[in-house]
């Protein structure tokens, strides 16, 4: 049963790849590479911040950070003239070390104040964007970021990447989701999920299992952080502008309502969420200006009735008949231990 | 005296400790051993500072004066999971279980402290992590069975009934191996019948060489089961003694009957 059940699992997977891959074979016009482009750096960024929110804790930095790999990335190609292939991971590792100054005053704090506390200190980082011309460009922002360097492989024509063509990028940026999610799911499945998941059932009893929840909460929160890195990295190349006002809370509570829509306790929740949201924002096109509200009508509903999100509903049809059997073995269990 | 005679080796040493929260004094100069293998039963009205000392021993809270020793290393005010690697652990005296998580995986994450697996090994899922793991389950399993909850391995722990939700707090004690488990009144809110399999539970725990601190109100089972009482009344210590005279302490029945006790 359970075999069963993680074949159709692996098939799923197998087939959601091919597709993605496939996809520009059906389509290359750029409206859709765009929309598509965006989805995949939009799951790189909201399944890290699930990752985080699996340990309990609802950090609103998340995309501050995004914009500090952003940042940190272009500035590396610019000033310093390093290739955008070795600025990726720098910025990567980067984001995750100053993760580490952003969230430690925030760690002592647990709940709706570590949500604020990280408002906070996300919205001080982007501040100091605005405020230091120097590096960061001010309000205004870093503009004509060179876009990646191109590949050669040998045997074939160089890959470009370009205004023109928006191919490379599709791919880069699925390449780097697929890697992300990859190691997220690895990392969840790893003790180190299991031990995410004891600090959010409850923080007193890992204590007194031996957990060292201060460490674990920050080891979760700069790995959390590092993919945020990543696709702030992969942002920054390809609009080749970022601005300040690119990374302001507004988009933390997108971010948010993607998770929460698409479900948090499940791994494909952000992905079903970040897709989900994107589409419905292309067919709001007309009435933009209510997309907000649609929004917010979307995550009043789903925490009103379906508090799981959207992949704990399907988890929900597909146990119904699992947990009657479950149900009846519990109530004759019940009747001969009953005290 | 026989109590002296079991005092002769004791596995943790408290002296002299005091717990003051703002001017209200908790725990005031309070001192006793406990010793290596015995069952220690504390008993005292509510407000006692029971709960309070097993919070300053695990390191919940640091005593405001005082040290403790375990096996003759002072652990005055270490941090819980430096506790834990000593070798004391604790139960809890209300509930406190990860609501959504199984029986089994509970207890997985109990031995946590026991399994040494590498970040990348278990990153990438390596035979040798998958071996580790598959041992860990193992020993949970083992755990389990111990305490008797085989038959409720995958539910979650919210949906467990009382009796085995005390079963799960006092296992989840158990997992990191400890040397001297506290338990905070493990009996409150049982059935007798139950609380005969949990008093059953604290004495197999003891005939594996574990020493117990135990809390409880129910003095007729506490009695049953202790090899020595010790009564806290308004944080300090008023009697101590074999349960045979416990019974018959006058200071032990005047602070239980409301008599004026003098502070």
């Amino acid at each position: 049963m359970k075999d069963r059940n993680l074949r159709t699992k692996c098939i799923g997977v197998l087939a959601a790849t091919v597709i993605s891959f496939l996809i520009p074979g059906f389509t290359q016009s750029p409206y859709w590479m765009h929309i598509f482009i965006n989805i995949w750096i939009s799951i790189i960024v909201t399944a890290s911040l699930r990752f985080i929110i699996n340990m309990g804790e609802w950090s609103f930095a998340h995309v501050p950070l995004m914009g500090m790999g952003a940042y940190t990335s272009a500035l590396l190609v610019m000033k310093l003239g390093l290739s955008f292939w070795l600025a990726l991971p720098l910025a990567a590792l980067i984001t995750a070390v100053i993760s580490i100054v952003i969230y430690l005053p925030c760690l002592p704090t647990t709940g709706t104040f570590f949500f604020f506390s990280s408002y906070a200190f996300g919205e001080v980082m982007r501040l100091c964007w605005i405020k230091f011309k120097d590096p960061f460009g001010g309000p205004a922002g870093l503009i004509l970021i060179p876009p990646p360097n191109p590949i050669h492989i040998p045997g074939f024509s160089s890959i470009k990447f370009g205004y023109l063509s928006k191919i490379p990028y599709y791919y880069l940026s699925l390449v780097c989701m697929l890697f992300s999610l990859f190691l997220l799911y690895r990392l969840e499945k790893s003790r180190l999920g299991s031990i995410a998941e004891a600090i959010r059932e409850s923080n007193l009893l890992s204590q007194f299992v031996g957990i060292k929840v201060w460490r674990y909460k920050m080891v979760i929160l700069v790995i959390g952080s590092a993919f945020a890195g990543i696709a702030g990295s992969i942002y920054a190349h390809y609009t080749t502008l970022i601005m300040p006002v690119d990374f302001y809370w507004g988009l933390g509570v997108y971010i948010i309502i993607y998770a929460t829509v698409g479900g948090t306790r499940h791994f494909a929740g952000p992905i079903v969420g970040v897709i989900l949201f994107v589409f419905l924002r292309e067919l709001l096109r007309p009435i933009v200006m209510y997309v907000p509200l649609v929004y917010g009508l979307i995550l009043a509903i789903t925490l009103t009735f379906m508090p799981e999100g959207l992949t704990g509903l399907t988890e929900k049809f597909f146990d119904r008949s699992k947990k009657g059997e479950l149900a009846k073995a519990e109530g004759t269990n019940e009747d001969a231990t009953a005290f | 005296m026989k109590t002296q005679l079991l005092s002769n080796n004791p596995i943790l040493e408290i002296r002299n400790i005091e717990k003051r929260f703002g001017g209200l004094t908790v725990l005031n100069d309070l001192s006793f051993n406990v010793c290596q293998g015995e069952i220690l039963g504390i008993i005292g009205p509510n407000g006692a500072g029971k709960t309070t000392l097993f919070d300053v021993i695990t390191g919940r809270y640091k005593p405001t004066a005082g040290t403790i020793f375990f096996k003759g290393k002072d652990i005055t005010g270490l941090k819980p999971h430096k506790v834990i690697e000593a070798g004391i652990s604790r139960s809890f005296q209300l509930e406190v279980l990860f609501p959504n998580l199984s029986v089994l995986q509970h207890l997985i994450i109990a031995y946590h402290l026991h399994t040494e697996v590498s970040f990348l090994g278990s990153l990438f899922g390596t035979s040798r992590s998958r071996k580790k793991a598959k041992a860990t389950e193992a020993k949970a399993i083992e755990l389990m069975n111990f305490v008797g909850l085989e038959d409720q391995r995958d539910k979650p722990a919210s949906n467990l009934s009382h009796g085995y939700q005390r079963s799960l707090g006092i296992a989840m004690a158990l997992g990191p191996k400890p040397e001297l488990l506290l338990l905070d009144e493990p009996l409150s809110a049982l059935s007798p019948k139950r609380a005969t399999v949990i008093l059953d539970l604290i004495r197999k725990i003891r005939d594996k060489g574990v020493t117990v601190m135990v809390i409880e109100h129910n003095m007729g089972a506490l009695f049953r089961i202790c090899d020595r009482v010790i009564v806290l009344s308004v944080g300090r210590k008023i009697a101590e003694g074999l349960p045979d005279e416990i019974k018959i302490n006058q200071e032990v029945i005047k602070a239980y009957l409301g008599g004026a006790v003098d502070v």
